[in-house]
C-alpha cells in the first residue's frame, strides 16, 4: 500500500462531504429560487395589468414597465417586449410564447400551463377583459407560490441534512 | 423601396409583407389603398385604378385569380397594426380609425359595441383600409397665390372635395407653405390634427413637413383644438382637416370674430352639396367663407377644380 492513500481517502472523504453539503445547499436553493421567480411573476402581472388598464400604455411599453417590477421573472416580459418592438411581424401572443419556451427549464408544467393562457389573447381585446385574464393568470400563480413556499418550508432544511447525512453514509460506507 | 410604402409593410403579417414586396417601384409610388377583407382577396387602390393581389405578389384585376384573406390572417394584421394593443385604442377603434406612424390612417370596420345607444368600441374587425400617407411638395404652389388676400394673410377658405381626392395633402402642403413663408411673408400658423395625419407627430416631432412656423396639435378634437390654439398660440392662420359637426362650426365662427383665417376642409362635391349640409349650409349662408377650393381626381388626387368666392 502507497503511503499516499490514506492521504487520499481522507482527502475523497472531505470532498464527497462538500459534494454532499453542496447538493443540499443546491436543493434548499432551488426552492427559495421558485418561489422568488412565482412571486416576481405575479409582481410582473399586476403591473402589466395596472400599466394597460390604468396607464393605457402600447403592450410594449407596458411589458417593458412589468418588466422592471418582476424581479427574477423579469426575463419574460422583458424578452416579449422586445420580440414585439423587433416588428417582425409576431403577435404578442406569438412573442409571449417564444419568451416563455426560453424560460420553460426554470418552470413546472403546471407553471408553464397557467402562464400560457393569456398568450391567446393578449392586447387582442378591451381593457377590462385584458385585466381580467391577466388577473386570472396572477391569482393561478399565487396559488402555486402558496404551495411552493408551504413546500420551502417543510423541505428547507430537509435538504442540507440529507446532503450532509447522505455524504457522511456514503463515506462511511466506502471507507 | 418607396419610403411611405415600407412604412406600411413594416406594420403587415409577414406573408403579406413578402407579397406586396413584389409590386415594382413604380407600382409601389402610386399606391393609395391597401383593403383587407375577411375571405376576400387584398384590395389594392392605386393612383390610376386597382388591382386584387395573387398569391405571388402580382396584380390581377379578376379576384378569382387572388387568395382570399382567413379570419386568422385579418386578426393577425389587426394585431399588427395596432402593436397588440386593443385596449389602449378604444377611442380609436370607437371612431373608426387609427394612425400610424408616419401619418398614415387604418380605418377599421367589423361589429359595432353599443353602450347607451352610442358606438363604444369596434370587435371582430372584418375590414381594414390602410391609406398611405405621402408628402407632395408644391402641389399646393398654384393655388396658394389665389388664397393669398393681398394684406399679408390669407382668405377664410373651405376645401371641399369626395373622399381620397387630395385634401389632406393639400392641406398639409399649405401649411407647409404659410409657416415657411413661401409666395409671401410667413405666417405664425397653428395645426389640429385630430387624426395624427396631417403632422403625424412623434415624440413631438412632426414626421410630415408641416413647415417652421407651425404649432401642432395631436390627437385633439377639431373644436376644442381650434381654441386651445387660439388662446394659447396666438396663431395667424388656423388649420384643420373634414369640419362637420356642430362644435366644428362654433369654433370656426369664434375664430373668425377674433381675426384668425381658417383654411379647413370638407367631404363634399361642389358648394351645392355643402348648402345642403345642416352645419356648414349655415356658415357659407353667414358667409364665413371667403374662397371655396374644389378638388377632384380628375388629373390625378388633388386636381383643383375651381377656386372662387362663394355668393
Amino acid at each position: 500500500m502507497l503511503p499516499a492513500e490514506p492521504l487520499l481517502r481522507w482527502a475523497g472523504a472531505v470532498l464527497i462531504l462538500l459534494a454532499g453539503a453542496g447538493l443540499g445547499r443546491w436543493g434548499r436553493q432551488r426552492l427559495r429560487r421558485r418561489v422568488e421567480l412565482l412571486r416576481g411573476l405575479g409582481q410582473g402581472l399586476l403591473v402589466l395589468e395596472q400599466a394597460m388598464t390604468y396607464g393605457s400604455l402600447p403592450l410594449a411599453a407596458a411589458l417593458a414597465q412589468a418588466a422592471e417590477a418582476a424581479g427574477s421573472g423579469s426575463f419574460l416580459f422583458a424578452e416579449t417586449a422586445c420580440l414585439l418592438e423587433q416588428r417582425q411581424g409576431r403577435t404578442a401572443g406569438q412573442a409571449w410564447l417564444s419568451a416563455l419556451a426560453v424560460l420553460a427549464p426554470l418552470l413546472d408544467r403546471e407553471t408553464r400551463s397557467i402562464l400560457q393562457q393569456p398568450a391567446a389573447g393578449l392586447g387582442w381585446s378591451d381593457s377590462a377583459h385584458q385585466a381580467r385574464s391577466l388577473e386570472l393568470c396572477r391569482l393561478r400563480l399565487a396559488a402555486q407560490e402558496e404551495q411552493a413556499l408551504i413546500e420551502e418550508g417543510r423541505c428547507a432544511k430537509l435538504w442540507p441534512a440529507f446532503g450532509w447525512g447522505g455524504s457522511a453514509v456514503l463515506i462511511l460506507f466506502l471507507l | 423601396m418607396d419610403s411611405a410604402y415600407a412604412q406600411v409593410l413594416a406594420y403587415l403579417p409577414p406573408e403579406l409583407r413578402e407579397r406586396l414586396a413584389e409590386l415594382d417601384e413604380g407600382r409601389q409610388c402610386g399606391l393609395e389603398e391597401v383593403r383587407l377583407r375577411c375571405g376576400c382577396p387584398v384590395q389594392l387602390r392605386f393612383t390610376e385604378g386597382e388591382a386584387f393581389l395573387t398569391a405571388r405578389g402580382r396584380l390581377s384585376s379578376q379576384a378569382a385569380e387572388a387568395p382570399s384573406l382567413s379570419p386568422e390572417e385579418l386578426r393577425r394584421a389587426v394585431l399588427l397594426l395596432t402593436g397588440s394593443s386593443l385596449y389602449a385604442l378604444e377611442e380609436e377603434l370607437r371612431r373608426g380609425y387609427l394612425t400610424l406612424p408616419g401619418g398614415h390612417r387604418v380605418g377599421l370596420a367589423g361589429h359595432a359595441v353599443l353602450e347607451a345607444g352610442a358606438v363604444r368600441t369596434l370587435r371582430d374587425v372584418s375590414s381594414l383600409n390602410i391609406r398611405l400617407a405621402r408628402p407632395h411638395r408644391g402641389g399646393a404652389g398654384q393655388l396658394l397665390p389665389q388664397l393669398r388676400d393681398g394684406q399679408g394673410s390669407v382668405y377664410q377658405t373651405l376645401i371641399l372635395s369626395p373622399p381620397r381626392a387630395g385634401k389632406t395633402t393639400l392641406l398639409r402642403e399649405l401649411a407647409r407653405m404659410l409657416a415657411d413663408g413661401e409666395g409671401g411673408p410667413p405666417l405664425q400658423v397653428g395645426l389640429v390634427d385630430e387624426r395624427s395625419e396631417l403632422a403625424a407627430l412623434k415624440d413631438g416631432q412632426p414626421q410630415l413637413s408641416v413647415g417652421l412656423r407651425c404649432d401642432v396639435l395631436d390627437g385633439c378634437p377639431k373644436a376644442e383644438g381650434l381654441m386651445m390654439l387660439l388662446r394659447s398660440m396666438s396663431p395667424q392662420v388656423l388649420i384643420c382637416d373634414e369640419i362637420g359637426r356642430p362644435e366644428d362650426a362654433a369654433a370656426l365662427a369664434e375664430a373668425g370674430h377674433a381675426g384668425v383665417k381658417v383654411i379647413a376642409t370638407a367631404h363634399g362635391r361642389d358648394e351645392q352639396e355643402l348648402r345642403n349640409r345642416p352645419v356648414l349650409g349655415p356658415l357659407l349662408e353667414a358667409g364665413c367663407f371667403q374662397r371655396l377650393v374644389v378638388l377632384s381626381r380628375r388629373n390625378g388626387p388633388g386636381t383643383v377644380e375651381r377656386v372662387y368666392a362663394p355668393c
